[in-house]
């Protein structure tokens, strides 16, 4: 979680920041209510730590050209503005090898809140790992429209159970997804923190991870010395924006080999998710069997591949 | 009594000491704290 890498931050600065939070800002004006407010109270560097706050950001960028901004998942840019993010759709498609490995149903499910194409990526990337463990597998998606509502995203697992599946994983801020999951006696995917020892059972499988500190601390730093240049970053296994949390002992070993094997080969970039011939759901060739898909095609990513079944 | 040149070199260390305490703190940083913000679309307790 987002917060975790804040917390990285101040106990690596100490006194040398402060830190000032606003939480449950939503993506309207209010965030620029909010980043103009920062400003106000003197910050330096902003972090806007949710994708649709990127128009905002830059608009509140654009009047405050002395104040280094920095918008996580999004594109836009500004001499002032900074993109970083995290290529999560690595660890999707791991976590999807175990998923599709451990499913007895062949129907595994997934809760997502918005089709971003941070979260469509993230969806086809684990529904690839999910079909290269077991082609005959599906992942149906139900759509919570919410980053953060556990009783929605609860019920959403709920309808996902009800159809068969019998591994679930989620794009939520939530844990509810996971606890739904393993009270039914099913198989939860975690995100965003470990939920294997959060809800302490094994029958949450694995949890893919973010350490946004990796970007946040040399970013601050950058501020700090007065070298802080505009980039776009996207971070992977490479250099530790991602992993994954220890797998349960429920999953066979061969199975945490073959994922280890294929973390291997996107940390050598020997391999990545999105690489050779790939189709959507109505067949079409969206890639050639050649190489692996841009960083520019993976950003605007908005079709599904093969095997997801889309609820909406 | 005329200052003698100890007694000026004396002198000039103390000025020297005060000005160093008078902008650094205790740990030598003798700056604010940089202000850092972020915005959250949940709670940070939550998981995003």
């Amino acid at each position: 979680m987002h917060e975790m890498g804040t917390q990285g931050l101040e106990s690596h600065f100490g006194e040398r920041i402060h830190v000032t939070r606003m939480e449950n800002i939503p993506e309207n004006g209010t965030s620029a209510l909010a980043f103009d407010f920062l400003v106000d109270e003197g910050c330096s560097i902003i972090f806007g730590t949710s994708y649709n706050y990127q128009e905002f950001m830059q608009d509140v960028a654009q009047e405050h050209p002395e104040v280094h901004f920095e918008h996580c998942s999004g594109y836009l840019r500004e001499e002032n503005m900074s993109s970083y993010y995290g290529r999560m759709y690595q660890a999707r498609y791991l976590t999807g090898i175990i998923a599709g490995s451990m499913t007895e149903s062949d129907k595994i499910g997934y809760v997502a809140p918005f089709a971003t194409p941070d979260i469509v990526r993230g969806i086809n990337a684990f529904t690839l790992g999910v079909r290269s463990a077991n082609p005959d597998a599906t992942v149906t998606v139900q759509w919570s429209g919410t980053w953060f509502n556990a009783t929605i995203e609860g019920q959403k697992a709920q309808a996902l159970i009800s159809l068969g599946c019998d591994v679930l994983a989620q794009h939520q801020d939530t844990s509810a997804v996971a606890s739904a999951t393993i009270s039914a006696g099913k198989y939860a995917i975690g995100y965003n923190a470990d939920f294997r020892a959060m809800l302490e059972d094994d029958k949450v499988l694995v949890s893919s991870l973010w350490c946004w500190e990796r970007y946040m601390i040399p970013a601050v730093q950058a501020v700090l010395d007065g070298t802080w240049e505009s980039q776009d970053y996207w971070g992977g296994f490479e250099d530790d924006m991602i992993r994954l949390s220890t797998v349960s002992p429920l999953v066979p070993l061969a199975v945490k080999q073959l994922v280890e094997e294929k973390q291997s080969a996107m940390e050598n970039q020997t391999f990545d998710v999105f690489w050779g011939e790939l189709k959507d759901t109505d067949g079409t060739i969206i890639q050639s069997a050649e190489g692996k898909m841009s960083d520019t095609a993976l950003r605007t990513m908005n079709w599904f591949v093969q095997g997801v079944i889309d609820e909406d | 009594m005329k200052p003698s040149r100890i007694m000026i070199a004396c002198l000039l260390v103390c000025f020297a000491i005060i000005l160093s305490f008078g902008c650094s703190d205790a740990t030598g940083n003798t700056t604010p704290p940089l202000q850092v913000g972020i915005v959250y679309v949940s709670t940070p307790g939550a998981m995003g």
